[in-house]
C-alpha cells in the first residue's frame, strides 16, 4: 500500500469502494431475497397447517404458474436467464 | 482474507443461506396436512339454480403442491440470476466462475420451465395420476437447479 494513498478511517479508497459495491449489491438484493422468504413462508404454512388454503391463495398461486407457463409455452425466457458474454 | 472479500462473502452467504433454506421447504412436502377452501382454483365450484354450491372436481391438493413448489422453485433460480446479474461487475471481480456456474445452469432451468408448462398443459387437459408424475419429476428437476443456482453464489467462510 502506497504511503500516499487517501484514507478514510482507516481504509484505503479501492477497498472502500468495493465495500461499498458490496452494499450495494446486498441491497439490490434485497427485494427479491424478500419475496422468496415470503413465498417460503407461504408454502410452508400452506402445507403443515391444518388449516385451510384460501381460495384467494389458490387463485394467486394458479395465477402465477399460468403466467410462468403461457410465457414459455410461447418460446419467451426470463431476461436474467438468458446466457450473456462474459464481462471484459 | 482480506476485509473486502470478508465482506462480499458475508453478503453473499446470506443471500445464498436464504436461497437453500426456500430450497430445504421444497423437500418437506409430504407432511401436507392442509385443505383447499371449496372455490379456489384447484377446488373448482359451480353454484345450481337453487343457489347450493357443489364441487365440480375434487378439491386436487396434489396439483396445488406440485405448482407451488415449482412457483417457489422459479422464485429461487430467479432471486440468483437477478443477483448475479446485477452486480455482474462485481461478481466478475470476486470470482468469473460465479457467472460461469449459473451460466450453466440457466438454459437447464429454461429448458425444465417450458416442459413443465407442457406437462401442466397435458395435467389440465387430462388429470391422471400419470400426468400429474411427470410435473413431479420436473419439480424434482428444477428444485435440483435452483440449488446448484444457490451453490454458484460464494459461501460465507
Amino acid at each position: 500500500m502506497s504511503k500516499n494513498s487517501t484514507k478514510t478511517f482507516g481504509i484505503d479508497a479501492k477497498t472502500l469502494g468495493l465495500i461499498l459495491q458490496g452494499i450495494k449489491a446486498a441491497i439490490a438484493a434485497a427485494p427479491g431475497v424478500v419475496e422468496v422468504v415470503v413465498r417460503a413462508k407461504e408454502f410452508i404454512a400452506s402445507l403443515f397447517s391444518a388449516g385451510v388454503i384460501s381460495k384467494e391463495q389458490q387463485d394467486r398461486v394458479h395465477g402465477h404458474v399460468d403466467e410462468i407457463c403461457r410465457a414459455a409455452i410461447r418460446g419467451e425466457e426470463f431476461p436474467r436467464w438468458v446466457v450473456e458474454a462474459d464481462p471484459e | 482474507m482480506n476485509r473486502k472479500l470478508r465482506i462480499a462473502n458475508w453478503v453473499l452467504g446470506e443471500l445464498a443461506l436464504c436461497l437453500v433454506l426456500a430450497l430445504a421447504t421444497l423437500t418437506l412436502m409430504t407432511g401436507c396436512k392442509a385443505t383447499l377452501e371449496p372455490g379456489g382454483a384447484y377446488a373448482p365450484v359451480v353454484t345450481n339454480l337453487d343457489g347450493t354450491i357443489t364441487p365440480s372436481a375434487r378439491a386436487n391438493i396434489e396439483f396445488y403442491a406440485v405448482d407451488s413448489g415449482f412457483a417457489l422453485a422459479v422464485a429461487m433460480m430467479d432471486t440468483a440470476d437477478t443477483f448475479e446479474k446485477n452486480n455482474r461487475l462485481f461478481l466478475w471481480k470476486l470470482s468469473p466462475e460465479i457467472k460461469r456456474g449459473l451460466d450453466r445452469v440457466r438454459p437447464k432451468a429454461s429448458e425444465v420451465v417450458r416442459r413443465y408448462a407442457l406437462a401442466r398443459k397435458a395435467y389440465e387437459e387430462n388429470p391422471v395420476p400419470a400426468n400429474l408424475g411427470v410435473m413431479q419429476t420436473l419439480l424434482e428437476e428444477m428444485k435440483s437447479l435452483a440449488a446448484a443456482g444457490a451453490a454458484a453464489l460464494p459461501t460465507t467462510n
